[in-house]
């Protein structure tokens, strides 16, 4: 034997491992037959703040890991190769991922497995919980971007429509102004005919004016379509009488009706007095009886009514008309979608507009109908505060 | 039909292929697949059989999460194209997982399910403090929460989040379901963290909340 080395004749030391096994900085642990640790440099016990040896192995393992020992410890019998074996392991009340080396071997006639920890970088752990947060929080923002990009491309859509529909409108609106419009020039070119007799002079100023007046109308109802989208409708509260205002509406469209052979009238089972713009309540009830007016055919019958309903007044307009189809009910106060028919009464506005008016008081305004039957819209206007319960 | 694309999805992960598997979810998609038989039949078998992999020695951990991450990346791109696609039945969740979990993808996959019905599914993803969710439940008022905890140590934690909802809301409060490891191995165990329901998989809790709220 060559001088200066020292042969360990006990070349283990404790009941297995060998002595630089002991200070080698990550875990080594001897295991003996039937998965009970044999042996241990100690390293394990420090992390897991408890005693190994002479315990199963498997004790120290979180479930999934047990399975992954069991599978371990079966291995074919005689065989000798070494393989990975990650596992992860019950450390006070948190669980740790552990990688080791699994080495079998024979030791006087005994197997022995030796599970040898790979070296860690333990800079890596706190990186790797920061990558796990990060990635969480992408998924998190990448969803909410997700989210917001349908949004605005839903309120693109909406936005696209509504220019499409305004460009339709102002077509029609151009359109429908141009007729009366070609009518007043007509007219005042008649008017320098020297020739002409005062009696037709007398039509033709008549004409002008009337036709003046249609479109001053429909002037009107795109101003106020515009005032109730910008929520600037002027509404002028004052104590209106309901019988009067009913009654009134009625008059100024008796004589029309009657000219198309319909029979009109009028049924107020109430006295009180409602808070409202008296004109603009006349113009949503003149907007109704005139659509009323236009849509049934001769020999048909009108009712205009209103009663007192709690802090309310319902007025109501009910024709035996046609009726509207449940399908179009949903859009009947949807600005310009009248525009968008083919046998349209106009450019569309006054049933919005009655709505922007009516809600522009406090109430709300409705539709009952059926297609044969004929239809009743209604509308609430708020009664005046001191009438109520009178 | 989906079996092919799973064989293919998985052979993907398993060579650590991302644009493969990737691929694979595209041409499934292509020829037809549905994201729910994709995510049920595809992504979750996939996936369960490369946490098998790993349970037999077979493949590491580094390998497994890559596979979970190329399978969040395909999620990611799949949202991306369905999000606002349904119509909104309004109903909402609200989503989250114990501290510092790292197994999200089954609770995403309910979130995605469920918003494919209509749901407005708020995903809040890891490691949401409890005031933060009290908050967040407080002022969206949702149908239900679902939580998840993969390991039993984070237990305790979903427990605090649960006693903290029931004692911000009192009657009011959602309805809660809970899912992950934990819960399979012990079937009284979401009762005792103050749950109403635990489901075993995405799946099962779609189908739990879409019964619940029908």
């Amino acid at each position: 034997m060559p001088a200066g080395t020292v042969r360990v004749n006990k070349p283990r030391v404790g009941n297995g491992l060998h002595a630089c096994l002991r200070g080698f900085p990550a875990a080594v642990i001897e295991v003996a037959t039937g998965g009970v640790v044999a042996d241990s440099n100690g390293k394990l016990e420090s992390l897991l703040g408890r005693e190994i040896i002479g315990y199963p192995f498997a004790e120290l393992l979180d479930v999934t890991s047990q399975a992954k020992w069991t599978r371990l410890l079966s291995r074919d019998p005689g065989s000798t190769e070494s393989s990975l074996f990650e596992c992860v392991v019950q450390r006070r009340g948190t669980l740790e991922l552990r990688t080791f080396a699994a080495v079998w071997g024979n030791d006087s006639g005994e197997e022995r497995l030796w599970l040898l920890e790979y070296s860690r970088d333990l800079r890596l752990e706190p990186l790797y919980e920061e990558l796990g947060a990060a990635n969480s929080e992408l998924v998190q923002i990448q969803r909410e971007l997700a989210k917001e990009r349908s949004r605005l491309a839903q309120a693109l859509g909406v936005q696209q429509s509504a220019v499409r529909l305004r460009d339709q409108v102002l077509a029609i609106v151009a359109h429908d102004l141009r007729g009366p419009l070609d009518r007043i020039l007509a007219s005042a070119a008649l008017l320098r005919e020297e020739s002409l007799d005062s009696g037709s002079r007398e039509k033709l100023l008549e004409l002008i004016a009337r036709t003046a007046a249609g479109m001053n109308v429909m002037v009107r109802d795109l101003v106020d379509a515009a005032s109730i989208d910008a929520g600037r409708l002027a509404i002028d509260r004052r104590e209106v009488e309901v019988p009067a205002l009913v009654n009134a509406t009625a008059e100024m469209f008796r004589l029309q009706a009657e000219a198309k052979g319909l029979a009109l009238t009028c049924s107020t089972a109430t006295t009180v007095s409602v808070l409202a713009d008296q004109a603009r309540v006349l113009q949503v009830m003149g907007n109704l009886l005139a659509n009323a007016i236009r849509l049934t055919a001769g020999g048909g019958r009108i009712t205009l009514a209103a009663e007192a309903a709690g802090d309310n007044v319902v007025f109501s307009v009910a024709d035996t008309g046609p009726g509207i189809g449940a399908d179009d009910i949903p859009h009947l106060f949807e600005r310009f979608w009248q525009a968008q028919r083919r046998h349209r009464g106009g450019a569309g506005l006054g049933l919005a507009i009655a709505k922007g008016i009516v809600e522009a008081h406090g109430g709300r305004i409705w539709v009952e109908s059926e297609v044969g039957s004929g239809s009743t819209f209604y509308f609430t206007v708020p009664v005046t505060p001191m009438a109520t319960g009178g | 039909m989906s079996e092919s694309w799973r064989a293919a999805y998985l052979a993907a992960l398993r060579a650590g292929d991302r644009r493969g598997a990737l691929a694979v979810v595209d041409a499934a998609r292509a020829d037809g697949l549905s994201l729910a038989t994709l995510y049920l039949e595809v992504f979750q078998p996939s996936l369960r059989e490369i946490g098998l992999l790993w349970q037999d020695n077979k493949i590491s951990v580094a390998e497994e999460h890559l596979a979970t991450a190329v399978t969040q990346i395909a999620m990611a791109r799949l949202y991306d194209g369905f999000c606002g696609t349904a119509v909104p039945n309004g109903r909402t969740l609200l989503a989250a997982c114990a501290a510092t979990e790292r197994h999200e993808v089954g609770l995403r996959m309910v979130c995605d399910l469920l918003e494919l019905e209509g749901w407005d599914a708020r995903y809040l993803g890891a490691a949401v403090p409890e005031d933060a969710l009290v908050g967040m439940v407080l002022s969206r008022q949702p149908d239900a929460i679902a939580l998840s905890a993969s390991i039993s140590p984070h237990l305790p934690q979903l427990r605090a989040m649960i006693r903290a909802v029931r004692a911000a809301c009192g009657e009011r409060a959602p309805f809660i379901i809970v899912g992950g490891r934990p819960f399979l191995e012990d079937e009284a165990l979401a009762e005792r963290v103050g749950a109403d329901a635990m489901a075993r998989d995405a799946s099962e809790a779609a189908r739990c909340l879409r019964e619940r709220f029908a």
